[in-house]
């Protein structure tokens, strides 16, 4: 982190900038639209692509993939947001308040539902994968796992994937 | 025709999702926290490689001490005391690794920086009056030598713990005690010797010179009146100034500010005293103790923020005494010594306490010097003896039997105790000797012997 952090420092301010501003106007939309298809709402999904941005551009030179980096920041926020809303619809349960009163649903909330639902392992290769259209080899690299790790897990959560919607039609 | 289950996956789930465009100004934000993160995190790299770098050479600093004092360097005792058990290696090296003084903030400049000025010989027959201290290593002692010229005031540094010592360039003015002959505020005249960091020092009582250049050049300051007590301390200084050269009478201002000597302001604090102490502890506390045996006003004062604000104390010591000596411990605790006839006795309060807890008498020592590294122990340096207590007050044990030899007349045999934590002290006993302890006063050890 030290290393990365201190050399971000030493590209040339103005070089910086311009690539920064470049590769905003090529990506934000896309991952914002990502992010909104996973979300409830577009202020969270603008949050979560704004501080996946924010945090490439914080240690610039120091991440190789830019476009990867932004996809799995991006899916590591979207999971916490999940893990939160799980949170407040326990307490709201608790006393009696459906969580999602006052909320505008998902594009398609049953497939969200279905992906949220997977198991960790499995969730984040779906994301990049079908969501980001990342390649597996890349996803691996990104992820630090073995290629066939990440096709077994691809495999098993579009078995279940598969299943699950066979089962709602 | 088969389906692809795949496919129909990545259509489900890619294909629904649509562009979302930024807000306006989403870009300009990202960019500044950011930039804001980048700073931060560049800070901390650099912070943290500076105390690595640090640790490496206090350590390395550490072991070659080890390896070049062992086993002829092992350091000596003078005149210890029977029941004081002798001094051990280990004790004496670990007090090298200290790096905090309380007095001063923590050495700008890494500890292989060679301080400046250079330095030159030590003068001959040296006799020390007061110390003061940056860091474990680097330290300044005043003294002065026989010479025919009426100035003979020196300087001595170290950067070794005072194991070796160089002369360095000294104001010219006379070495002496306020409001004695020689010393009366007509002619320039100083007593005492503060560093606030290892290039900005103060020589004063009742003159005042300042140096900000490690002591390779001093330049005479006019703060308004003679300078009774002074202490640097996390980059600001705290002064009283005004009176005549011996006294706070008709009084004295309270100054407060940074290193510069002509940005310090008045605090709003007038005192009337016969003489005034200062203490201080940390990078705020400090303490103001007004000595004036006529006078009906409180004595003691507090502050919390060096010295900006004072507030009075009520009387601590009661029962018809009067307070002679204020100290503060490293860890904000302050001990008041007072007097009533020839009974003294001591009054502590714990760290952030305002309350004095039980009193506790002196047996038989006039102390010159009463300091009190952190709660619970304090350490009295008579003229013949240097006792300590461990707590509070209530027992006390003889620690070093000081030498006397080559003490002037009416000099005090030990004009200088002081700790620069809650166990690294050090102590100058007859002009020459110079000790050190790193255990809280409890065991001295002898560092260095001028002449």
């Amino acid at each position: 982190v030290t290393e990365v952090a201190v050399a971000a420092d030493f590209v040339p301010a103005g070089e910086r900038d311009a690539a920064a501003s470049e590769l905003f106007a090529a990506h934000y939309p896309r991952l914002a639209g990502w992010c909104r298809g996973l979300v409830d709402d577009d202020d969270t999904a603008h949050e979560i692509a704004a501080e996946a941005f924010t945090r490439l551009l914080a240690r610039w030179s120091g991440v190789e993939d830019p476009r990867g980096y932004l996809y799995v920041v991006a899916a590591n926020l979207v999971r916490d947001h999940w893990r939160r809303r799980q949170r407040e619809r326990r307490a709201f349960a608790r006393v009696g308040v459906r969580a999602d009163v006052g909320v505008v649903a998902a594009a398609d909330p049953a497939l969200r539902v279905l992906v949220e639902a997977l198991p960790d392992r499995m969730r984040l290769p779906v994301l990049l994968h079908y969501y980001a259209d990342l390649p597996i080899s890349r996803i691996a690299d990104l992820l630090g796992r073995p290629e066939g790790t990440v096709k077994s897990d691809l495999h098993d959560a579009r078995a279940r994937l598969m299943a699950a919607l066979e089962g709602q039609r | 025709v088969t389906v692809d289950p795949d496919d129909e996956l990545r259509r489900l789930l890619r294909d629904r999702l649509a562009p979302l465009d930024p807000p306006p100004g989403t870009f300009e934000r990202i960019s500044r926290r950011a930039r804001r993160r980048r700073t931060a995190r560049t800070t901390l790299a650099v912070t943290t490689t500076g105390v690595v770098v640090v640790g490496v050479a206090v350590a390395g600093l550490v072991v070659g001490r080890q390896l070049s004092t062992a086993p002829s360097g092992r350091p000596t005792a003078l005149h210890p005391l029977a029941g004081s058990s002798g001094p051990a290696p280990h004790r004496y090296l670990g007090w090298r690794a200290i790096v905090r003084t309380a007095s001063a903030r923590p050495s700008p400049t890494p500890p292989s920086a060679p301080p400046t000025p250079a330095g030159g010989p030590v003068p001959q027959q040296l006799s020390l009056v007061n110390l003061t201290w940056v860091s474990s290593g680097l330290g300044w002692a005043l003294g002065t030598t026989p010479c025919t010229n009426p100035s003979c005031t020196s300087i001595v540094r170290t950067s070794d713990g005072g194991r070796s010592w160089v002369g360095i360039p000294a104001p010219h003015a006379r070495l002496g005690t306020p409001g004695l002959p020689g010393c009366t505020g007509s002619e320039p005249c100083v007593s005492q010797l503060r560093f606030a960091d290892p290039l900005d020092g103060y020589a004063f009582g009742p003159s005042l010179y300042s140096t900000d250049n490690g002591g390779a050049t001093w330049v005479r300051r006019q703060p308004g009146g003679s300078v009774h007590a002074l202490e640097p301390g996390a980059g600001t200084v705290i002064a009283v100034v005004g009176g005549t050269a011996a006294t706070c009478r008709p009084g004295c201002q309270v100054l407060a500010g940074g290193v510069d000597p002509t940005g310090w302001r008045p605090a709003g604090l007038t005192v009337h005293a016969t003489s005034v102490q200062l203490a201080r502890a940390g990078a705020d506390d400090a303490g103001l103790l007004a000595v004036d045996p006529t006078g009906s006003s409180p004595t003691v004062f507090l502050s919390r923020d060096a010295g900006h604000h004072w507030s009075p104390l009520a009387d601590p010591c009661r029962s018809g005494g009067r307070a002679t000596t204020l100290t503060l411990g490293t860890d904000g605790s302050f001990v008041v010594l007072c007097q009533a006839g020839r009974s003294r006795w001591v009054v502590s309060a714990p760290p952030g306490s305002r309350h004095f807890g039980t009193a506790h008498l002196l047996p038989g020592l006039a102390p010159m010097c009463l300091v009190s590294p952190r709660a619970g122990l304090l350490v009295a340096a008579g003229r013949a003896r240097v006792l300590a207590s461990t707590d509070g007050g209530r027992r006390w044990t003889d620690v070093l039997l000081p030498p006397a030899a080559g003490t002037q007349q009416g000099s005090p045999t030990v004009p200088f105790v002081g700790f620069e934590t809650g166990r690294v002290g050090r102590m100058i006993a007859a002009g020459r000797f110079v000790y050190s302890t790193s255990d809280g006063g409890r065991h001295w050890y002898l560092v260095h012997r001028f002449g």
